[in-house]
């Protein structure tokens, strides 16, 4: 169960992160012309991600050691964040409409819920 | 010097859209004309460092694909219908570029003195018309030291005293700092301004010198 709620919460920031994709691309058009290098921009978003896993990091550690052991904690906050990362790759790769985006999510975050659950289930 | 090589550019696996085998800009004022959907934009775009493209461009020997941040600084460009976050404030934009671009000290105070949005500048953007958007554009194009300044249907949105502005802008620049400016309209650039701007026309997914 608190994985659900935890893979909800991936779900919610990864929308987040399509909302960010598209104002870089529509309204921060500008910062692309501008003597930025690609790796300072990529690790801008790696940095987004970890920003929007933050409460999720925080109620892990409350979790941690009981009920959730230390390295549970470690595994779904690596995960997560393994996750955001994808998702911002994909942005970056390719455009996609949000309808698409949204199923992708879905699908995506279904396998992982499916999977956590045969691991820990 | 502005030089593109091979550039060639398509959308979604179609007949390309732009294919300029070679070209060489001297640094001078270039009026780039073209019927819409000739790929004006997309070409200025492309130079701005902005959508990815096959070829290369280079600004005095600076290649976009060798070096794209010693070419990006020498690149100032605004959108012809420019968009920002509008829960900013012009003053919080100008601020975000200048720590990339690192402008000499009153050189916003002068270029928010010539666009006349000073007044403005402390607002948040959701609240600023099409035609302060674009001076902010403009202003945002100018700052720092590029070598080359491209503004994609510049005229448009503008009012008399922003034209004005503009026109200033660009004689100063050019004089004083030796910039080149690539202006892109559909229309003809309206006689009398911007003496010595040469004439380029897109057409048939290549650019042609017009006398």
């Amino acid at each position: 169960m608190p994985f659900l709620a935890y893979s909800l919460a991936l779900f919610g920031h990864g929308i987040l992160l399509h909302r960010c994709r598209n104002l870089d691309t529509t309204r921060l058009l500008g910062y692309r012309s501008l003597p930025v290098k690609k790796l300072r921009w990529l690790a801008q978003y790696a940095l987004f991600c970890v920003v929007l896993l933050l409460p999720e990091i925080i109620v892990l550690g409350w979790l941690t050691p009981h009920p959730i052991r230390l390295v549970d904690a470690l595994a779904f906050a690596g995960l997560g964040y393994v996750i955001l990362l994808l998702l911002c790759g994909i942005l970056l790769a390719w455009t996609v409409k949000p309808a698409d985006y949204f199923k992708l999510c879905l699908v995506l975050f279904g396998i992982l819920y499916i999977l956590v659950l045969k691991t820990w289930g | 010097m502005l030089e593109l090589r091979q550039v060639r550019k398509s959308y979604n696996d179609s007949a390309p859209i732009l294919d300029i085998a070679a070209l060489t800009l001297a640094t001078g004022t270039y009026w780039l004309q073209g019927a819409n959907g000739t790929g004006k934009t997309t070409l200025i775009r492309i130079l701005a460092g902005i959508v990815p493209f096959l070829g290369d461009t280079l600004i005095n020997g600076h290649s976009q694909r060798r070096e794209p941040v010693a070419y990006r600084q020498l690149i100032g460009w605004a959108d012809a219908e420019p968009l920002y976050p509008g829960f900013l404030t012009g003053q919080e934009l100008v601020n975000f570029y200048s720590r990339i671009l690192h402008p000499e000290s009153n050189q916003i105070a002068y270029l928010l003195q010539r666009l006349q949005i000073g007044d403005w500048i402390g607002t948040r953007l959701a609240g600023w018309s099409s035609g302060m958007t674009k001076k902010l554009a403009l202003l945002l194009a100018f700052l720092g030291r590029p070598t080359w300044i491209l503004l994609d249907e510049p005229l448009i949105t503008l009012d008399e005293a922003g034209l004005a502005g503009l026109l200033t802008l660009i004689g100063e620049y050019r004089d004083r700092y030796g910039a080149g400016f690539l202006l892109s309209s559909h229309q003809l650039l309206p006689t009398g301004r911007l003496p010595g701007t040469q004439n380029l026309i897109l057409i048939n997914r290549s650019i042609q010198l017009s006398s």
